[in-house]
């Protein structure tokens, strides 16, 4: 007799991480990137930076693009990169160019699954957005 | 074929065929925020002229790559009526079958084997019940997937009562 396949329909219904923020934190997510109220990060020497004596600068650090690149590398240098950060303070907030860095971009934006793109993360979800790249990097690193 | 695959309806008390292709009525899990989702299922013979042996059930893919490459969706399977644990499920192997035994007493783990349907004097129109349990990883994006399906082979036999 032919084997019968019966339909399996897997349904994915996952809160968006942007939903379990709280209103003071969505407000910030959806402001203008060219509004700054505290303090900002800096991932790169070519990251442009408005004059703000608040500003923390955290250099040198991983590009995300290479971190990406290197399958074998992804989990140490992300680790190296979380360690980093985690030793700044939490009011942190970090602007994203999608052009200058569009594999962040894109990985923040499937990530949280904002309504409107995401240009601006909070430390917490810049925490979150690297575990994610991360979890991705380890995975990749499996297969290969 | 007269065997087949069902679902309870709570709510209508009824036993629900699940879809074999057409997608009517397929075996549903919905995930919150990447937990793993058990269903339990039925396997039933609805011809009482039959009887089936070599039965085996398996996940199709055994587990399948969500978008991004990122982890992987996997399906489990146990047999029998009582729920497994979060025990049983951590040790039973990723898409391994369940495969039919005339022996089912003498089996080990007996979650691993469903019976034969019936037999040679006499079919069996009971329900049997077996688990499956889908895990999808947590960074999954909203989607309904539809690639995956429980294969079902078996040997069928004509029911010859004893005279």
């Amino acid at each position: 007799m032919a084997v019968v396949k019966y339909d399996i329909k897997v349904v994915v219904q996952s809160t968006a991480p942007v939903e379990r923020l709280s209103d003071e934190e969505k407000d910030l997510l959806y402001e203008k990137p060219d509004f700054h109220p505290g303090k900002r990060l800096r991932l790169r020497d070519n990251d442009v930076l408005p004059d703000d004596s608040h500003e923390t600068v955290l250099e040198p650090e991983v590009k995300i693009s290479n971190i990406l690149e290197g399958y074998q590398e992804v989990a140490k240098e992300t680790n190296r990169l979380l360690e980093a950060v985690q030793t700044r303070s939490k009011d942190l907030v970090l602007y994203i160019d999608p052009s200058n860095d569009p594999e962040l971009y894109d990985c923040v934006n499937r990530l949280f699954q904002a309504d409107e793109p995401i240009v601006k993360v909070t430390y917490d979800m810049y925490l979150e957005a690297l575990r994610y790249i991360k979890d991705i990097g380890l995975e990749l690193a499996k297969e290969v | 074929m007269a065997l087949a695959l069902y679902e309870y309806d709570d709510k209508t008390n009824t036993f629900v065929a699940i879809s074999a292709g057409t997608q009517a009525n397929p075996i549903t899990t919905v995930h919150k925020d990447g937990i793993a989702v058990v269903q339990k299922l039925y396997l039933r013979n609805g011809d009482n002229t039959k009887w089936y042996d070599a039965i085996t059930i398996t996940p199709n893919p055994q587990s399948l790559t969500g978008p991004g490459n990122v982890n992987s969706w996997t399906v489990k399977l146990l047999a029998g009526d009582k729920e497994p644990t979060a025990s049983d499920w951590s040790n039973r192997t990723t898409g391994a079958a369940l495969s039919s035994t005339n022996n089912l007493q003498g089996a080990s783990p007996r979650t691993h084997f469903l019976p034969e349907i019936g037999d040679a004097n006499a079919a069996s129109l009971s329900y049997y019940p077996f688990w499956v349990q889908i895990t999808i990883p947590k960074s999954a994006r909203n989607q309904t997937e539809v690639g995956m399906t429980l294969d079902v082979d078996q040997r069928e036999n004509a029911v010859v009562p004893p005279p």
